[in-house]
């Protein structure tokens, strides 16, 4: 870890480099895929960390993206805590009962060390086996999930978001305590290696932005402050129409944000001048629509129509709007990649 | 006498307190039990859905506000009823096989309660052949469907092929995150709604 942090260049300036030589990163949020390309499913590659990062392996030897990350599963965190998670075959698992009703209810997981987690230790194993692993040329990221998402994870998504207007001191617990268990996480996938962590935070898109500054952002600054220095940079992704959280997102610390497609709303040039141009916007080609329903000519259609919208905004990366799903063809991904190596 | 212009501002406010309390005061000085929905509930829920397209407020206010609205209707539904005051349509809703969001689904249910319409609720990681057996027994004339997740979006294609096989004659309508006007298009549903507001306007369109 020591060797790469002395070589390592910042997102910022990766992506600026790029720009200056006439191309641009291209990384698509790439997981599930994998699985199709080894024949896996989605449940094995997510509880054994050794097909996880074959599943990634592949990918990355297919694509050769700027980054790579591992299998996105908003449950791990959630899982450690010991909450009732659905594993389904060829899905990624997912959340099924919200315990928590009031603050003290969240008595009963502060003596719980996440870290010796099974399925954290596997994904944490993933990264290192990715540091280990893949080509030098390509940044290794991981996920972990944001604070609203786990404090809506605990106690359900819609009582948080009324929580965020009716007892808001209840939310500011439950979001405290969800960002102690993320940053126990973020250390780990720092130590195992990991360039960028990208901060899943999709339900806080139901917030305004006054209240997304306060439950999210802040708890999100606050993250990254701890760990300016541990040589990792952060990615904001949040689903759907952000154009509102645009601002409040890129004044949290983060290198980047990451921006869903333009069917939910999302405007890439407006989201780049939103941000400024010190922070990275990343996106938006449609994971659905484009990547897995289309054609490989209506891909490349859609990434040449993005990257010419963006052609003067040096902060970008080619990327996807959302993880991909399982069942996106190889060709279209090759498609995905092929344009932006060619664009110029 | 009651103000319904109060309860309205109640349910603008998701004070749930107060919802409850005019429309108590409303009843008990026998104001039409339809009178007290439209003037009171309904504008009020309508002024939230305005502000909400115009993000002047956000789903957080939403929830709050539907929620003064349900606990009111709870006490104004059996006085409709009894008062032989029709809803305006009737729909059936639910998160389509493997998806347990509900966030989206429960939006959309309170906005078109909001409107008039009778809902039912039809829960979560609902499969095919249970949208066909709901709407066989219950005999909507507007059927939603709901998927945050884009795994779980194909079993809105199966279940919209299950209902169209059983022949069933209703509309149906789809939404969630990773949902478009395209997809919808695309399997065959008769409408689509990027938000929780624009479903209302989407399920009066079926009613004309």
């Amino acid at each position: 870890m020591v060797s790469s942090m002395l070589k390592r260049k910042s997102l910022n300036e990766r992506v600026f480099d790029a720009y200056a030589q006439k191309r641009r990163l291209a990384v698509p949020l790439v997981g599930f895929p994998g699985c199709d390309l080894l024949g896996m499913s989605i449940k094995v590659a997510q509880q054994n960390h050794g097909v996880h990062y074959d599943c990634i392996d592949a990918l990355v030897n297919q694509l050769r993206p700027d980054a790579a990350f591992m299998m996105m599963d908003l449950s791990v965190e959630a899982n450690a805590l010991g909450l009732q998670v659905r594993f389904p075959i060829h899905e990624s698992s997912t959340v099924e009962y919200h315990p928590v009703r009031k603050v003290e209810d969240l008595d009963k997981f502060r003596s719980i060390n996440i870290l010796h987690d099974s399925r954290i230790q596997s994904y944490i194993k993933t990264v290192e086996m990715m540091r280990m692993g893949l080509p030098d040329d390509v940044l290794v990221g991981a996920y972990i999930i944001g604070p609203v998402t786990l404090a809506g994870l605990l106690e359900g998504a819609e009582q948080a978001a009324m929580d965020s207007v009716i007892d808001p001191d209840k939310l500011e617990a439950l979001c405290r305590f969800s960002t102690h268990i993320i940053q126990e996480y973020t250390r780990a996938l720092i130590n195992a290696g990991a360039d960028l962590l990208c901060i899943l935070e999709p339900t806080a898109v139901i917030l305004g932005p006054s209240q997304f500054e306060r439950f999210s952002a802040a708890y999100v600054r606050h993250i990254i402050e701890n760990y300016k220095y541990a040589g990792v940079d952060t990615i904001y992704h949040i689903c759907g129409n952000t154009m509102h959280l645009i601002e409040a997102m890129s004044r949290s610390g983060v290198a980047a944000i990451s921006l869903d497609s333009p069917q939910t709303g999302v405007d890439m040039v407006k989201a780049a001048q939103l941000a400024g141009p010190d922070v990275v916007v990343m996106g938006n080609v449609n994971p659905t629509a484009v990547m897995k329903e289309g054609t490989p000519e209506q891909v490349r259609t859609a990434c040449r129509s993005l990257l010419e919208q963006m052609r003067e905004i040096p902060n970008f990366i080619l990327s996807t709007g959302c993880d991909l799903p399982p069942g996106v063809p190889l060709e279209n991904m090759l498609a995905f990649m092929q344009t932006a190596r060619e664009f110029n | 006498m009651a103000d319904l212009k109060a309860l309205a501002d109640a349910v603008i406010k998701g004070n749930q307190t107060e919802s409850v309390r005019l429309t108590k005061e409303a009843l008990a000085e026998k104001m039409s039990p339809k009178r007290i929905l439209e003037e009171g509930l309904i504008a009020g829920m309508g002024v939230v859905g305005v502000r909400f397209k115009a993000n002047e407020v956000y789903i957080p206010e939403v929830l709050i506000s539907a929620r003064a609205m349900k606990m009111a209707m709870e006490i104004l539904e059996p006085q409709l009823a009894a008062a032989g005051v029709d809803p305006i349509g009737k729909a059936i809703i639910g998160t389509v096989q493997g998806d347990l969001h509900d966030i989206g689904k429960n939006l959309v249910i309170m906005m078109l309660k909001g409107a008039g319409f009778n809902v039912e609720d039809i829960g979560v990681d609902v499969s095919p052949d249970a949208f066909v057996e709901k709407i066989k027994a219950s005999k909507p004339q507007i059927v939603g469907l709901s998927a945050l997740l884009t795994t779980t979006m194909p079993a809105m294609d199966k279940t919209i092929q299950s209902i169209r096989q059983a022949g069933l004659n209703c509309k149906i309508m789809i939404g969630g995150a990773p949902v478009t006007q395209n997809y919808a298009d695309k399997i065959g549903a008769d409408g689509y709604a990027p938000d929780a507001a624009t479903a209302v306007d989407v399920a009066k369109s079926f009613l004309n």
